[in-house]
């Protein structure tokens, strides 16, 4: 069979993003080595919430004896992901700890004491793992199937927001033309994406054809920064050797002699590599595909109202590893930088491993280190202590000197420059919104669509009044959601008040109902024993018979009433009970 | 016609009834802290100005003229802008009456808003026919409309603004007030009436 | 002055005549006017109010009866007709603001018998000592406490608005107020600087 040879063409796509600003990449410390397998320690800590969503219920006890890849917290609810044991080991604690988060607040984390013979310790090791693990045959596989696998092993987007991708790929409604892999990783000092791409595109492509597979899309796209020339060769030849592959079982089933590539005539898939210039943040979702297509996103929707579905690069690997090896999200890769640290690169970290253990294991001189940032120098927090675990969203760790993150200067009065507005990638008014921010006007703030902002802190970089913009974007952002949370109540608050009211009037009226009914039967009964007694007293003629009657009339009416209120007792009883399980809502306590 | 647009734009931007003129200064003021008040009174004032001033003048035709006594044009254009501030308001409070609550004192104040009497009596002066006192009382209210929305909006923003503690309030609000009117004069030349 | 004195007899008589006719058409103005008025105050008449809703979408909603009426809406009403502003605590001062701001009346301090809210709370049970009484259950406006008679009573947190009603009536005070937990789902980032107060003219 004769197969045109020339070389996938790489789009350099004619849109730019707008604003966005240039800054130095610093990647090259990082990226000057393989992915190195940092070891275990002798203990994991796993928090139950390392997504964006509600807490993993957790299902094991301390003191259980867990497996590797066992789930030990199940998913709650749609938006939700469940957390699996990386090793084999027993529970040692579950508690509430310090964890990576901006609140500094404690969560659940379950505490698993590693069992050192059964695992995995060095690297040697760990590539014959790789090499001998399952091998699955998903071409069968629906789609619900292969759903459920990425449900089951708890993937999540891994490009730093930790949103479940289950649930993402659930959501895009609409029928979307293409599956577009993120791999700009447009912030400084991180790398893990670029490493993954140039040691693992292949795989990488799998978990796309994967996604492409459950979604129904045609076109697979992948975006990569200029900056990553090695990792734009790599995808260029995973790709390549991808639509080969489906060519030949195009020629295959078609019995034809020779296909050009690019092949349009391959009606399963057609690949892309674009090629976008370097700037910040080019990476975001919507950026992205303002870049690709020159279309900006609308306000409030999704990249799915454009037709296409957004995924990290990671985040498809981890697919390919789920669908294909059978094997959950228990491990990522981290980036390790920072001049305080001696052997900055990238490392296949388990999740639940103390940070200090991954920066020992780097190389950190504790001395030097000035501040330790999760994340990027841009969107990333700074840690308080090095004894947190890493976990899903963990891309990157800069141990920082004195001389690479030198202290924020004070704020100073804004001078309305509009700088911050010519960067925003938004398109929203920075400007506006920090004055808004200031005066505390929520309501304009949102009206210029504060919930908007991204947050990727462009604006703050070239502010010349050193105003930490985006921590006002995110106050008045809570202070939104927590008005909106306040008026929402409010509203059940008034729902049940109103219902109470209208059942306690019930029973009212039907108490009302019962006392008549009871005097109305009272007066029947008068009425009869009225007219036997009459015509016994016609019989008689005796004065001593009327007074019996009478008597006898009267105890009669004891009776009766003794009879109903009792009969009225229990049905209002009855009334109470049947209405207090209407009313127990979401029993959460 | 030529003459009517003419004196529509001269009205509205040259003899700019609030910055030049310097009448209508209380609801001016009183309103433009919210740019929703500012809307809603230059509706209202809209409305009862272009009312007036045709009522005034048809008023003065028919009746104080012919039986002679323009002596008692002020106090029978009072008469007719009372009614019809009151008409307003009842209408007002029927159709909006959350407007209604927010313009507040300020609805019935536009009885004794002196742009509105002196549009009628300016109509007199300068021996507006019906047509052109129509035009004027309506392009007084365009211009009144125009300023007061532009200066609510300047009031908002400056409300959110890093103002000194001595200026805060009604200080920088006149002071905006005057630069709004050295800049509206910048208009006179562009006509000649 | 002069000229007034040297009038003719028929200026004079003209002056009568006209200052007749002033005061006639004047009268006559005004029951036109008049009668034109007294018909839109017919054809626009309002009954009700609507602004009793926007009063009570401002109000909490604790239904705690603290101002002294029984529920939110009431209050709401009450305002309407001229009670002071000032009389709910779970509102706070944003709610007195708000108020001030929708009825155009003046802003005051709340009133100084009530104490102000510091922090939202809601109520919690001490399952080992409660006794299964229901009186508690009777006393929640908004039905958020579960249980029955003898039967183990406990709150639907979600539900509680902090109101404290169901404590004076507990026999045994096995109901404690604590400070609504905080958990990363209602976490509020923290204020970056003092904000401008904004003064309103």
């Amino acid at each position: 069979m004769a197969i045109d040879n020339n070389k996938l063409s790489i789009i350099h796509p004619t849109h730019t993003l707008t604003g966005g600003v240039h800054l130095l990449d610093n990647k090259t410390q990082s990226t000057a080595s393989k992915i190195e397998r940092c070891p275990i320690p002798a203990q994991l800590m796993l928090p139950v919430n390392m997504h964006n969503g509600a807490d993993a219920k957790v299902i094991v006890e301390i003191g259980e004896k867990v497996t590797k890849n066992q789930i030990i917290a199940e998913a709650v609810g749609s938006i939700s992901a469940n957390i699996h044991s990386p090793v084999d080991g027993s529970v040692a604690d579950i508690k509430l700890m310090p964890v990576v988060n901006r609140s500094e607040l404690e969560e659940l984390v379950v505490i698993l004491d590693v069992d050192r013979d059964a695992s995995v310790l060095s690297i040697e090791s760990a590539i014959e793992e790789t090499i001998e693990s399952t091998q699955v045959d998903w071409s069968g596989a629906s789609n619900e199937e292969l759903l459920a696998s990425i449900e089951q092993a708890g993937i999540v987007g891994l490009g730093g927001a930790g949103f479940p991708t289950h649930q993402k790929l659930i959501s895009s409604n609409t029928h979307c033309h293409t599956l577009l892999l993120n791999g700009a990783e447009c912030e400084p000092y991180i790398s893990c994406d670029d490493i993954l791409m140039r040691e693992q595109s292949p795989e990488i492509l799998q978990g796309a054809i994967i996604l492409a597979q459950i979604l129904g899309t045609k076109k697979i796209q992948v975006a990569i920064e200029d900056n990553k020339p090695e990792a734009l060769l790599s995808m260029q030849e995973a790709m390549q050797k991808a639509m080969k592959k489906a060519m030949t079982e195009v020629m295959k089933r078609t019995n034809t002699e020779s296909v050009q590539i690019p092949s349009q005539t391959n009606p399963q898939l057609t690949f892309e590599l674009i090629n976008i210039p370097t700037q910040y943040p080019s990476g975001g979702e919507k950026q992205l595909i303002e870049i690709i297509t020159g279309q900006q996103i609308a306000i409030g929707k999704y990249p799915a109202s454009l037709g296409y579905i957004v995924q990290n690069v990671a985040t498809a690997h981890a697919i390919y590893d789920a669908v294909v090896h059978q094997q959950p999200l228990i491990d990522r890769i981290v980036t390790v930088t920072g001049k305080a640290v001696s052997r900055p690169g990238n490392y296949q970290v388990t999740l639940g491993t103390s940070i200090r253990h991954l920066l020992d294991f780097a190389g950190c001189n504790e001395t030097i280190t000035k501040t330790l940032i999760h994340g990027g120098p841009m969107m990333g927090f700074p840690l308080a202590s090095a004894d947190l675990p890493i976990v899903k969203s963990s891309n990157c760790i800069i141990a920082a000197t004195e001389t690479e993150i030198p202290e924020a200067e004070s704020e100073r009065p804004c001078i309305r420059c509009g700088q911050c507005a010519d960067v925003c990638p938004a398109s929203l008014l920075p400007q506006q919104l920090f004055w808004f921010s200031q005066s505390g006007e929520l309501n304009k703030a949102e009206d210029h669509n504060i919930m908007d902002c991204i947050e990727c802190g462009a604006c703050a970089y070239v502010c010349p009044s050193q105003i930490p913009l985006v921590d006002y974007y995110r106050f008045t952002k809570g202070e939104i959601k927590t008005r909106a949370a306040i008026t929402e109540k409010a509203e059940r608050s008034k729902v049940r008040f109103d219902s109470r009211n209208e059942r306690l009037e019930n029973i009212k009226l039907e108490k009302a109902r019962l006392k008549a009914e009871r005097s109305r039967l009272a007066a029947e009964n008068r009425a009869k024993k009225h007219a036997s007694s009459d015509a016994t007293a016609n019989g008689n003629g005796n004065g001593n018979g009327d007074k019996k009657d009478l008597v006898a009339e009267a105890l009669a009416r004891v009776e009766t009433k003794k009879k109903a209120k009792a009969a009225a007792q229990l049905k209002a009883e009855d009334l109470e009970d049947k209405k207090e399980p209407d009313n127990q809502g979401t029993n959460d306590v | 016609m030529a003459e009517y647009l003419l004196l529509f734009i001269a009205t509205v931007l040259v003899n700019n009834f609030v910055l030049v003129k310097f009448l209508g200064l209380c609801p001016f003021l009183g309103v433009s802290t919210k740019v929703d008040a500012a809307v809603g009174m230059s509706m209202a004032t809209t409305f009862v100005l272009t009312l007036a001033s045709a009522a005034s003048y048809l008023v003065n035709q028919w009746i104080l003229i012919p039986l002679g006594i323009e002596f008692l044009q002020t106090l029978s254009f009072i008469l007719v802008i009372a009614v019809v501030v009151q008409f307003t308001e009842m209408v007002m409070h029927k159709s909006s009456p959350v407007l209604h609550k927010v313009l507040g004192i300020f609805l019935p104040l536009i009885t004794t808003n002196c742009a509105v009497l002196g549009v009628a009596l300016l109509n007199i002066n300068e021996n507006h026919n019906f047509i052109e006192s129509l035009i004027f009382g309506f392009a007084a209210a365009t211009g009144f409309s125009l300023v007061l929305i532009l200066f609510a909006g300047m009031r908002e923003r400056i409300d959110a603004a890093d103002v000194p503690e001595s200026f805060k309030g009604a200080s920088i609000a006149l002071i905006t007030a005057g630069l709004m009117s050295l800049a509206f004069m910048g208009f006179s030349g562009l006509i000649k009436i | 002055m002069l000229l007034w004195g040297s009038q003719d007899s028929l200026r004079y008589e003209k002056n009568y005549m006209s200052l007749f006719i002033a005061i006639l058409s004047l009268v006559a103005l005004a029951l036109v006017f008049g009668a034109l008025l007294g018909f839109a105050a017919i054809k626009f008449k309002i009954d009700g109010d609507p602004l009793v809703d926007k009063i009570d979408e401002i109000l909490p909603q604790t239904q705690c009866g603290q101002c002294g009426y029984p529920g939110c809406k009431p209050y709401a009403e009450a305002i309407l007709k001229g009670d002071l502003i000032n009389k709910c605590p779970p509102g706070g001062e944003q709610g007195i603001i708000a108020l001030a701001e929708l009825l155009g009346r003046e802003v005051i301090a709340l009133d100084e018998e009530l104490e102000e809210k510091k922090q939202a709370t809601v109520v919690y049970i001490r399952e080992a000592d409660c006794i299964g009484c229901t009186k508690c259950i009777q006393a929640c406006p908004v039905d958020a406490i579960l249980g029955s008679a003898k039967m183990m009573h406990t709150i639907i947190t979600d539900e509680c608005t902090g109101c404290n009603l169901c404590i004076p009536p507990c026999p045994v005070d096995c109901i404690d107020i604590i400070p609504l937990p905080i958990t990363s789902q209602n976490w509020k980032p923290p204020q970056p600087d003092a904000l401008i107060p904004v003064k309103v003219l």
